[in-house]
């Protein structure tokens, strides 16, 4: 790959950053979530 | 919703394995004759891409059910729907403009396709603010899966844009047309790429519907607890 390697590294990059942190970011609410609810006795249904 | 959590680490798995096999068969691939190796950003915006229509696809769905139903999953699978249809809508607009400046040398341009999908993210974007504009939580749920099910008209019009006007934007992908579909060594890379979206796409639903389930609960037990604080 040498042709127009910056535009398509830039979009595996964009794709891998957007789905990424995503689910990261979601896991790691429900993790947040799920400890505060344990903490109340409550777990998640 | 303890099932979304039985499904949520082998779904992952699988999408990890698919996605790893993609971008394999994304890398061996030859350039395009034409193209170059900017081809390859198209194995990431078309799987994208009908990503965002299947999303959208799905909210309509469960929103027509939910206002039939009253089904509180329903309600939570239309929320998660929307942030995941809204991610996907944002990398094809992204992959295709960033395709579009070495492929038609400019980054954007109003054309049917790119407007009608910008549209569409205007109209999830749209989705979440009246959702969070809404005090009622069932009054939101109600006004969104109706607005959700109007803007299902944007989805046969970015399909068939292509078709009905004279595009900048090439025809459908898979079966355009005018013979014009990926077909020869282009097509094994795109098709393991759209299995591992759809596979992508479960598992983001799977992920921000137990988030949303779990903010509700615990939404719920702070209310709860200010009740008792008045009485």
């Amino acid at each position: 790959m040498n042709e127009y390697t910056d535009y398509v590294l830039g979009v595996y990059l964009l794709a891998t950053g957007v789905f990424g942190g995503l689910a990261l970011w979601w896991w790691r609410r429900i993790r947040w979530l799920q400890k505060r609810l344990h903490a109340e006795g409550r777990s998640l249904s | 919703m303890k099932w979304l959590e039985k499904i949520q680490l082998p779904l992952g798995l699988l999408t990890l394995v698919a996605l790893a096999v993609g971008v394999w068969l994304v890398m061996t691939a030859p350039a395009d004759y034409q193209q170059g190796d900017a081809v390859r950003i198209l194995y990431v915006h078309v799987p994208s891409a009908k990503m965002s229509l299947l999303s959208y696809l799905f909210l309509t769905i469960v929103s027509a059910l939910f206002l039939w139903r009253r089904s509180e999953t329903l309600d939570i699978l239309a929320e998660a729907s929307v942030a995941v249809g809204a991610a996907f809508t944002l990398v094809t607009l992204a992959s295709g403009s960033i395709w579009g400046k070495p492929m038609w040398g400019a980054w954007w341009a109003w054309d049917a396709r790119l407007t009608s999908m910008l549209v569409l993210l205007i109209l999830l974007m749209g989705l979440m603010a009246l959702r969070n504009a809404l005090e009622d939580p069932l009054k939101a749920a109600r006004a969104t899966a109706v607005l959700a099910i109007i803007g299902a008209v944007d989805l046969p019009i970015i399909h068939y844009s292509v078709v009905w006007w004279r595009t900048l934007h090439q025809p459908p992908s898979f079966a355009g047309p005018a013979k014009q579909a990926i077909t020869g060594d282009l097509l094994p890379p795109l098709l393991a790429m759209s299995v591992a979206f759809v596979l992508l796409g479960g598992y983001l639903l799977v992920l921000k519907s137990r988030e949303v389930a779990a903010r509700r609960q615990w939404e719920a037990l702070e209310t709860e607890r200010l009740e008792q604080g008045h009485e």
